[in-house]
């Protein structure tokens, strides 16, 4: 039964149990009800029906016009993409050109070879040619800082020492700590898993503990996905590796081509399996919804 | 409504991916879908990841029946992925128990597949941890059994044409996937 079927007879029967010469009101009042719940039993249920109507107008509508539509969409994404800044433009060029290191090493996801990467790049290997860990210590800082709330002050980091996968219990070992005289910062990422139970409440304590005098502590999330964020009520700093990554081109921006190759090779991996901003070699070979991200991410940069 | 084929809108939709991914699955709005078609792309999004849901889980269910009666199975299903989980990702992450630790995985998930472009493929991968990789690297190729980029084992489910009974395709996937997930286990015991 159509929904409009259906309110017209309870309106109908509606209209008949007030009729004003009715002499045997009782009666109609139950023969109603009565009426009125064998009526429900054929009721339409509003939601499948408006979804039923609506992908009808899915099959009508879309699916016959689906390749004028997509031819819309490249076209939409080639006007986006000449309207972006120069340094945007910059930008992607970059990632066209860099090799997916991860990819090559067949890693693309491995939390551990990401974690070692980021800290060779902040400096944990000496073969980091200094502008860049520089730029990237600079521009993890400024991340860190615009992410961080009240609870969770950050700590001066330029001058930090990075090192990967350190054992702060028996049981529990930090993907990557940063430490200086003044800071101590411990990073936990995570790329398909999720926290493990109370993992970030024993790093928060085991930070505490290990902070010596005058330093001041952080524990930070880095993670895939926005969704993997968690509750823990120590104070933390949440970022996505797409954070990482907006931060960390611009740190290579900073650098020359020859400085940052290590470096835009890591973000293109980055941007390929982790964050699915990038394909493989040019831009126009990008799939459809892929190069529509890479655009979006930087129209949302700069609108803010 | 319980799905228990794939309909003609999923069938639609698995044929032509780039659409899919681009329309059907966009993060943000597309502009150029006209004010009017934008129910029922909406609508479409929604039955089709209700397809998808439906498709995950009925596969998982035959993964864990083929595991029944085994430590695994316990394991296996104490840390399921939840509905909304499963719907967001489209993925399913499966831990295999050995000893305590979930150094194997099995994934599940629905995409455009690099060996089959231009279509959504369901797609079944068992995965070790990376120091573990050896137990992997042990198993044979076959012709449905591939090794992905990260060495992982992956075999790709039958077409999803309309019609298509999920418990055939999960059927399907499970006769390549379940020995391979095995044979892993037993080279890493």
């Amino acid at each position: 039964m159509e929904v409009r079927q259906y309110v017209e007879t309870i309106a109908r029967m509606g209209a008949r149990l007030r009729h004003p010469e009715d002499v045997d009101r009782g009666a109609r009042r139950r023969a109603f009800v009565v009426r009125l719940l064998k009526l429900q039993r054929g009721a339409p249920t509003p939601e499948r029906d408006l979804g039923s109507t609506a992908l009808d107008a899915f099959r009508k509508q879309v699916m016959p016009r689906h390749e004028a539509l997509m031819a819309a969409v490249r076209s939409g994404i080639q006007d986006r993409r000449g309207a972006l800044p120069a340094s945007a433009k910059q930008q992607i060029c970059a990632l066209e050109a860099a090799v997916d290191v991860l990819g090559l090493v067949r890693a693309p996801r491995d939390e551990v070879t990401h974690t070692r990467l980021i800290a060779d790049l902040l400096g944990a290997a000496r073969s980091t040619p200094p502008p860049v860990r520089v730029a990237c210590i600079r521009a993890l800082g400024r991340l860190l800082r615009s992410r961080a709330t009240a609870a969770a002050l950050v700590p001066a980091v330029e001058d930090a020492r990075a090192q990967s996968e350190v054992w702060v219990s028996s049981e529990r070992r930090v993907d990557l700590v940063l430490t200086s005289p003044s800071a101590k910062i411990f990073i936990e990422a995570k790329i398909d898993a999720g926290e493990g139970a109370g993992q970030l409440d024993a790093y928060a304590n085991a930070l505490a503990s290990s902070l010596a005098a005058g330093q001041r502590g952080l524990l930070v999330f880095l993670t895939a996905r926005t969704d993997q964020a968690h509750s823990t009520s120590q104070p933390h700093v949440h970022i996505t590796f797409q954070d990482l990554l907006v931060s960390w081109l611009v740190a290579a921006s900073e650098c020359t081509a020859a400085e940052g190759a290590v470096l835009m090779a890591y973000l293109k991996s980055v941007a390929v399996h982790v964050c699915g901003v990038a394909g493989d070699g040019l831009f126009d070979a990008w799939p459809v919804h892929i190069q529509r991200r890479c655009l979006a991410l930087y129209e949302k940069a700069g609108d803010a | 409504m319980t799905i228990t084929k794939i309909t003609d809108v999923a069938a639609f939709a698995a044929k032509h991916a780039e659409f899919a991914n681009t329309i059907l699955f966009s993060e943000d709005e597309v502009p150029e879908v006209l004010p009017a078609e934008r129910e029922g792309v909406d609508a479409a999004r929604e039955h089709l990841l209700d397809v998808i849901v439906a498709l995950l889980k009925s596969c998982r269910e035959e993964l864990w029946s083929r595991a029944a009666g085994t430590q695994a199975r316990a394991m296996m299903e104490k840390n399921k992925n939840r509905d909304s989980s499963i719907r967001s990702r489209k993925r399913v992450d499966m831990g295999v128990l050995i000893e305590s630790s979930y150094v194997e995985t099995v994934y599940l998930w629905v995409d455009e597949e690099p060996t089959r472009p231009g279509v959504l493929s369901l797609v079944g991968e068992v995965g070790v941890q990376s120091k573990r990789r050896e137990a992997i690297r042990k198993v044979a190729e076959t012709d449905r059994l591939k090794r992905a980029d990260d060495e992982n084992l992956r075999v790709i489910g039958k077409p999803l044409t309309e019609g298509t009974e999920l418990t055939v395709l999960a059927k399907d996937l499970a006769d390549v996937l379940w020995p391979a997930a095995l044979e892993v286990r037993q080279n890493l015991l």
